[in-house]
Formats: C-alpha cells, structure tokens, sequence
C-alpha cells in the first residue's frame, strides 16, 4: 500500500518532469508554469484561511511585495542585481514580515470584519506601489528585470526553466504545509478554529498562532511573487489587483479548504479554465459569428462556481475531513 | 507550607450584577475541594476568573505562591491550571487522540522552524506525544474512541475525554465544572473511583457539582456559594449541618 503510493508519486514526479521534452510547445509549458504559480498562492492561502480559520481576501498583496522585491533589486532600477535564488528567500523574509504588520493590529476581528480589514490592505499595498513613482516606476511599473541564472546559464525568455522552478516551488510548498497541517502549531490552529477559548485554556497563545498563519501563508506568497516577476521580466500595479485575491479564494473554495491536494486541483482547474477554457470558448464563439468576449466574463465565472459550490457542495470538490464536518455542522446549526 | 490555590476576597462584577463578591478559597495540594451552591451562585464564575476569562474587579489569586489574577488565560494554563467546562468544549471534529495530543500543547517545544520542517526532534516529540495520548486513553478508560470525532462519543464519554485532555497539560490543580452532570449512577460511580485515581497521581482538584452524593464522597473541603458569596466553608460533615447551607437550598424555613 505505501509503495504503491510512492510509486504513484515517482510517477507522477516523472510525468510532470519530463512531459515538456516530447514536443511541447513554449506557449503550453507557460501556461502550466502560470497555472503552478496560483498553485502555490492557493497552499500559501490555504495555510491561513484553510488552517487557523482567517479569511484573509487581501492575499495579492503578499504577492505583489514578492514581484516588486524582484523588480527593485534585480533590474536596472536601482542598478541593483542580486541573483534571483537570494531574492527568493529575502521575498520570502519580506513578504512574512509584512504578513506579521498586517496580523498584529487585525488580530481582534473575526470573521467578516477581519475580511474587510485584509481587503482594505490588499487595495492598499498596489496602490502604494503606483505612487511611490521614484522607487516603483508608479502606473507603468518596472521592466526590464533580470532573466534569473542557473550556474552561469540564463534562463532568457522560454517558460521551460521557469516551469521547473515553479514545480521546485510546488514541490517544497507541499512538504512544507503537509508537515505543518501534522505538527504542534497545526493542531494548535485546528483548535484554535474550533474553539478559541478552549484553546486557550490548552496554553495554546492564540495570537501567536494566529500571526504565525499570517507571515507563514505570507512568505509562500512573497516567492510565488519572484518568480511571477522573473518570468514575465516586468511587473506593474495592476497584476496584482482584488481580483487576483478573489481568484485564489475561488480556488481555494472550489478545491476544498484545508486539504492539500484539493486545493492544488482546485488551483490548477481554475487557472486551466481561465487561460485555456475561456480563449477556446471565444474561438469557437467567433467560428459561429457571435461575438463575446469570453475573457470578459471570468468575474462571472468565478461567481457562478462560488454560488454553485456553496449550493451543491460547500465543502468543496476534495474536501478536508475536518473541514467538512466544520462546515456541514454549522450549516445545521445556523437555521 | 501555603496552599496551592489561595483565592482571597476575589470581587468580579457585570455592570449592576455582583457576579462574585470577597469570596475566598484555599484548594490544599493533593485534595480533591468541592465548589456548590445553587444555579447562578457564582460558581462557574469563579473558575472563569481564576483561569483569566474575566478580570477580577478586585481580590486576589495566588497559585503556587505567585500572582495570577493579571495574566492571560494560556499563560495560566501554562502556570499548571487545567479545567473542564460545564457545558462540554471538546474540539469536536478532531479524534479524540487529536483532541489529547492538543491538551498536550504547553508541554511540547516545537517551534515554527520545527514544525515546518519535521526536525528529528520534533519527530521524537511528536511520536512520545502519541504514546501519552494512547495511555491516556486507556487511563480514561476511551481506548475504543481513539480515531473518533471527539463530537461523536456518548455524552460521558466526552465528558470523560475532556478531563482526560485537561490532564494531558500535567496541571498541578485540574478544575473541573459540573464532571458528571448527565451521567447515570453508574457512571457517576465510576467516575468518582477515577477522580481518586487523579488525585493520587498528584493532581489536586477543585470541582463544582450538583450531585451531592459524589460531592460528600469525593471531596475533603467544601466552599458554598450563594449570590455571589461564600456562605460556607468546611467539612462535608460540617456543611450537611450547617444552617445557612439547608436555608439557601431550601428557602427560609417559614
């Protein structure tokens, strides 16, 4: 049974390696590379809103703090140019250290008022960015940023070496939450998402665990934002605007929170939807002359499926054990 | 030698409602205190101020010789008081081992770099927790529940794993708020042999409960409460004579 597993997942690591060497077009390893990218900002989220139970709906932020970390130290901006593998964890340091400034003060909220404050934040930090024009280069943003380097060999603009990162990045996303899901402080956030005054009559410091969900969910975040930036060598204030944090909540939502590998199917079903699913459906719209947009209508989509899941499914499609009972448990108690 | 808890005119207050007023109360190491009075005496009032829910408006609380009555809930915890709830908070939709293994939180040292990365210490840690949580179970006799949501077992089951989780903490006084309310006579029976059994582990107890007859059997001291005030303090011989006592349980005698 165990080696089955893990001959499965030698499999699977096999596949996801390889796959790119039989005739794979550059434009089909980018598209994989970004969708791997919102898989690590949904186990990022996950660790926050899924374990210790905080909805945070300002998480593009963090995200934004890791891109322009890149942007300002590794480009002719500044003439700064660090190598892209420190800028990985000094994002990871920055964007956990901003998770911390963002949790200390909102630590009180609850509920809908903590996901109005994280909002604010995430309308905020963009908006930062496009006026501080001196250091961000205001609306047009940074271009030009160094093409990260693998032992001399740069990485230039095909998106197979940044697949790989981003699958390296999924890799220790993955280690790194499913420990954390089985340790001291994951039980401590389970409790705390239970029954917070029960939990703190365990000795477990509520806050501290609170705020280390923050800055933890926070860093994965900071290096998901490198290596965006890295890949599309620019970076400006609108990527990374509400809507970004609204879709890495859909995923989450749709995926199932709280369990791993429902959030990485939920990440990557939602961002194959939007960069595949939706130009194909305008292909095939323009074919029989009707003309819409379906680029436009991704709100909508994100919409439907968030009314459709609470419908049908509120736990989501790989739902947490726990999670589910949390939320079916609610549901009959709430008349 | 001083007492392990010393309560001395501890005064909490909700708006115009006296809640508590100068109650005073010495638990004794290696005792098992008895806390009774009739609904909205004060007495779960008393454990929700003693373990930092509410902040005292006046009074003190010593525990082991130090000041208590300022510090945070979890850093009492963290002191050696544990307690159990009248009305059952379990972590429902965690096992029961889950449940246990939480209990256990203060007394384990894995930090954030630890838990992340599963350090050899951290798995050394983690797998000795188990242990103690299988142990446990067996100890509160919950060996069958083990991979139950704490939420699914009969009624004294749970109550039986919260004071088992409470004990996992290895409190030096363990408060226990209405234990064997909704159990029948045999269970009630049964958990008084095993309160004993705690107490002889070296975890004193102070507890509220209705049923007197676990209350005069388990229990060396007895305080009453009755509107916010202790009325009474002794033996349980001393309380059954006392006339105070039999006035506020059955009204002024006509």
């Amino acid at each position: 049974m165990k080696n089955a597993r893990a001959l499965g997942l030698l499999a699977a690591i096999a596949i996801l390696l390889l796959w790119p060497a039989f005739g794979a077009s550059d434009a089909t390893v980018n598209i994989l590379a970004d969708a791997g990218l919102y898989v690590v900002l949904a186990l990022g989220l996950n660790v926050v809103v899924g374990f210790a139970g905080l909805l945070d709906l300002g998480y593009a932020a963090f995200f934004a703090i890791g891109a322009y970390t890149y942007a300002m130290l590794a480009s002719p901006q500044f003439g700064l140019h660090l190598p892209f593998w420190l800028l990985l964890f000094v994002a990871a340091g920055l964007a956990g250290l901003c998770g911390l400034l963002l949790g200390a003060p909102t630590l009180r909220l609850h509920g809908d008022y903590l996901a109005i404050v994280t909002l604010g934040f995430g309308e905020i930090v963009p908006q930062v960015f496009q006026n501080l024009t001196k250091w961000t280069g205001g609306p047009n943003g940074i271009g030009g940023l160094d093409f990260p380097t693998f032992f001399g060999h740069s990485f230039g603009q095909r998106a197979l070496p940044y697949y790989y990162v981003t699958l390296l990045v999924i890799a220790i996303t993955i280690l790194a939450v499913s420990n954390l899901r089985a340790s001291r402080l994951g039980r401590a956030w389970a409790a705390i998402r239970e029954d917070e005054l029960a939990a703190r009559h365990m000795g477990i410091d509520t806050t501290r665990a609170k705020l280390a969900a923050f800055a933890i969910g926070a860093s994965f975040s900071g290096v998901a934002g490198v290596v965006f930036a890295a890949k599309l060598s620019l970076v400006s204030p609108d990527l990374f605007q509400f809507q970004v944090s609204v879709l890495i909540v859909s995923m989450l939502v749709l995926g199932g929170m709280g369990n791993v590998y429902g959030v990485v199917a939920g990440s990557l079903l939602l961002s194959l939807v939007n960069s595949v699913v939706l130009p194909q459906a305008n292909g095939i719209a323009n074919a029989l002359h009707i003309h819409v947009d379906f680029g436009q209508y991704h709100f909508f989509l994100y919409g439907a499926i968030l009314i459709g899941i609470m419908l049908f499914r509120p736990e989501g499609l790989f739902p947490d054990r726990r999670r589910k009972a949390e939320l079916h448990h609610a549901a009959v108690a709430d008349p | 030698m001083s007492a392990l808890l010393d309560v001395t005119r501890l005064t909490k207050r909700f708006g115009k409602l006296t809640a508590l007023e100068d109650v005073t109360l010495r638990v004794e190491r290696g005792t098992i205190a008895g806390i009774i009075g009739p609904n909205g005496a004060g007495k779960s009032s008393l454990f929700n101020t003693i373990t930092g829910v509410y902040a005292p408006d006046g009074g003190e609380i010593r525990f082991d010789g130090a000041r208590i009555d300022r510090l945070p809930t979890w850093r009492i915890a963290r002191a050696g008081i544990a307690r159990t709830f009248q009305n059952i908070r379990l972590f429902r939709f965690l096992s029961a081992t889950e449940n246990l293994m939480a209990g256990a939180h203060a007394q384990l040292h894995a930090g954030i770099v630890g838990s992340l990365l599963h350090t050899p210490a951290e798995r050394r840690e983690e797998r000795e927790l188990r242990d103690r949580a299988r142990a446990m179970l067996a100890f509160a006799g919950l060996e069958p529940f083990a991979e139950a949501d704490a939420g699914s077992l009969p009624y004294g089951s749970q109550r039986r794993l919260e004071i088992a989780r409470a004990l996992m903490a290895r409190p030096q006084l363990l408060l226990l708020d209405e234990p064997a309310a909704g159990m029948n006579p045999v269970e009630k029976a049964e958990l008084a042999d095993w309160l004993r059994a705690i107490v002889e582990g070296g975890t004193t107890l102070a507890l509220i409960e209705h049923d007197m007859t676990l209350v005069m059997r388990a229990c060396e001291r007895i305080t009453v409460l009755d509107h916010g005030s202790r009325i009474a303090d002794g033996t349980p011989a001393e309380i059954r004579a006392d006339p105070r006592v039999i006035e506020a349980y059955l009204g002024a005698p006509a």
